[in-house]
């Protein structure tokens, strides 16, 4: 089962809006890891990307097909997916440096 | 499937995933981990909660265990203390052990145990030396076959004792390895085991088959020498430093009238009526153990009853061993020797007087045929020569001849009768004295034999019987004889005077001397030659001294008494000569 969220953070289908990063968050239910990852990822796109992002929650629990077809091995797990990005940061994104490198490091690579 | 080759950046991005993987797992960041076909849920922080939970259980635990371990640790090294220190023991123990069997086996003595079974199970060295078998030899064989014991009693009564006393000792007979006969002095003791049962013997024996036969040896001796001394005429003794009677032979109970059993112990002096209580021989008794204490020829009389007599001598036997001393007294019952001399003196002192009336009789006689010979026979044949002559002078020539011969016949004969006539008692001797008799036996020798002669006296009378003066002057002529005999001397010299003693006549020559010695145990035969001349002195009372050697010359000094008051059998009777 797929979630998406907007910049409000509030669930919602696909809305048509279009934003700059894609960002689909693979958890494993309300695991301990997965929600700490769900909380992070509503602040980082509110903070530090204000908004400008669509969020896809992915429960593999429920459908682990995706994850399999994304090469996602562990949850709680962000594919970050933009104009020419393309990353993955591991755990729980408390952390915020480390996805913040991430953001950089897809930017150096384009 | 088929490997799909991958380029370096993507080997690099793979990597880099994998890293991303391993940093997240290393955080607990990971909730699940994706797979083929099943999701993995991992809840590390529940594991890691229950992994603390676990450690603190387990923590907890190590704590108790730890804690156990700890007591079980003490106990432990308690445990290990103690064995350790009973290992000690049990060392100091097998120490003590070794140390004891060694002096065992230092000992001379066989010792050997034994169990119950009688299969020995210890055999000391000394028993090796002396029955013959080795250790091991005899460990594990029954000892009373080994060594052929004899019994003096029946080994079961023997067993009973020592089960019910704990100990036995007795004498045995064993047969050693070579055959030989040992007797031993054994002495056995029982050990129980814990519960109080008999588990052993240990076996002492001492060989005393030398000791026995030393005994034995031993006793035969003293009964020889008991029955030498039971044969024995003189009565024996031995006494303790107490004078107390230890034992007495056969002669001395037949003796003295005393029972062999009821003398011993009791003090000498205690004994019989008396005889034994003389102080004096008891004060020389009790000397007997000091150093020359010994004593012999002490005489002691017995007056009550048959008189008797003893002749007691006592030395000491000498016990260093014992560490006391002991008594031998010798009693020599001399009654019939006493009675034996008293009867000799007696016999001796008629002979005595007979022999003197003998000599004087005989002198008396010798006087009497001198006389005879000088009245008669000298005045006839002094006649018969004067007329001789007379006639020779008055006479036919051709009968003178014949007439000188018969008067040079005469006058042999009045010499002879003279010369027999002085021999036989010379006149002289009786009219004008000694000292002048001497002088004319000196002018005689000197004349006859060569030597000068010269006599020396002080010329007055001096009271001395006619024994006494016949005596004096034969000794002096038998010492001149002598003289010319062979003292080859040239001068001699004869010295007449008063001494302290008596009257004295010294006789000395400077002749070739003789040794002195060469007279002693010589009989008294050779007439009337010096032994001869000194017994008659001194039996009339006198002394004969006599001195020379090879070379000096001789010199003869005899003395008599001349005191009146002396002795009767002096012979004064106080004719002046």
């Amino acid at each position: 089962m797929t979630t998406e969220k907007t910049r409000a953070g509030q669930a919602s289908e696909s809305d048509g809006r279009t934003t700059r990063y894609h960002l689909r968050l693979f958890v494993a239910g309300d695991e301990i890891n997965s929600a700490a990852a769900k909380a992070s990822l509503d602040r980082i796109c509110s903070e530090e990307l204000e908004g400008d992002c669509r969020i896809e929650i992915v429960d593999i629990l429920r459908d682990s097909r995706l994850a399999l077809e994304e090469g996602i091995l562990v949850t709680p797990a962000l594919l970050i997916t933009g104009p020419g990005l393309r990353t993955v940061v591991l755990g729980n994104l408390t952390d915020t440096g480390k996805v913040r490198a991430a953001f950089r490091r897809g930017s150096e690579k384009q | 499937m088929t490997a799909e080759k991958l380029t370096y950046e993507e080997m690099e991005a793979k990597l880099g995933e994998a890293q991303d993987i391993l940093g997240a797992l290393r955080h607990h960041e990971v909730d699940a981990i994706v797979g083929d076909r099943d999701i993995a849920v991992v809840r590390l922080q529940e594991v890691e909660e229950a992994l603390h939970r676990a450690k603190a259980q387990l923590e907890e635990r190590v704590v108790e265990r730890t804690a156990e371990l700890a007591k079980v640790n003490r106990q432990l090294q308690e445990t290990l203390q103690s064995q350790k220190e009973i290992q000690n023991q049990l060392e100091c123990s097998a120490r003590q052990l070794r140390d004891q069997a060694e002096l065992l086996d230092l000992a001379h003595d066989m010792i050997f145990v034994h169990d119950m079974e009688g299969r020995i199970v210890f055999w000391n060295r000394g028993a090796e030396l002396t029955y013959g078998w080795k250790r091991e030899e005899a460990v594990g064989q029954l000892s009373h076959e080994l060594l052929q014991t004899e019994f003096a009693e029946p080994l079961l009564r023997i067993t009973a004792r020592i089960i019910e006393e704990g100990w036995w000792e007795g004498e045995l007979v064993r047969t050693t390895r070579d055959g030989r006969k040992a007797t031993v002095a054994a002495r056995w003791a029982l050990r129980r085991d814990a519960n109080g049962r008999p588990a052993a013997i240990l076996e002492i024996d001492n060989d005393i088959t030398a000791r026995n036969r030393a005994e034995q040896e031993m006793a035969e001796a003293r009964r020889f020498a008991e029955s030498i001394v039971d044969t024995m005429r003189e009565s024996l003794v031995v006494l303790d430093p107490q004078l107390r009677i230890i034992s007495a032979n056969r002669s001395f109970h037949e003796t003295f009238g005393t029972d062999p059993q009821q003398i011993v112990g009791r003090p000498l002096p205690t004994l019989g009526s008396g005889l034994w209580a003389n102080a004096e021989l008891c004060r020389r008794l009790n000397g007997v153990p000091t150093l020359g204490g010994s004593f012999e020829g002490f005489e002691i009389e017995c007056n009550g009853g048959e008189p008797r007599a003893f002749v007691l001598g006592a030395q000491p036997i000498r016990r260093p061993a014992q560490g006391a001393e002991r008594i031998l007294l010798v009693i020599q019952d001399v009654t019939l020797c006493k009675r034996q001399q008293r009867v000799i003196e007696a016999d001796k002192e008629r002979l005595d007087s007979l022999t003197e009336e003998l000599m004087m009789i005989e002198e008396r006689q010798r006087r009497q045929i001198a006389q005879a010979l000088h009245d008669s026979v000298g005045q006839s044949l002094a006649f018969s020569k004067r007329e001789l002559n007379l006639l020779r002078q008055r006479g036919p020539e051709e009968v003178r001849g014949r007439l000188q011969e018969v008067c040079a016949q005469l006058e042999d004969a009045i010499k002879h009768t003279r010369d027999l006539t002085f021999e036989l008692s010379p006149s002289t001797l009786y009219t004008l004295g000694l000292q002048a008799a001497v002088e004319e036996l000196a002018e005689q020798f000197a004349e006859s034999e060569g030597f000068h002669c010269q006599v020396e006296g002080p010329g007055d009378c001096i009271s001395l019987n006619e024994q006494v003066r016949s005596l004096l002057y034969r000794a002096v002529r038998e010492l001149l004889v002598n003289v010319a005999k062979h003292a080859e001397a040239k001068n001699v010299r004869i010295v007449l005077d008063r001494a302290e003693q008596g009257f004295r006549i010294v006789v000395q020559d400077d002749g070739k001397g003789f040794d002195v010695s060469a007279l002693k145990g010589r009989g008294k035969g050779g007439g009337f030659g010096m032994l001869s001349v000194r017994e008659r002195l001194v039996r009339v009372g006198g002394v004969f001294a006599l001195e020379s050697a090879q070379g000096k010359g001789t010199k003869v000094t005899m003395v008599v008494p001349i005191d009146r008051g002396q002795r009767s059998d002096w012979g004064f009777d106080g004719i002046a000569t």
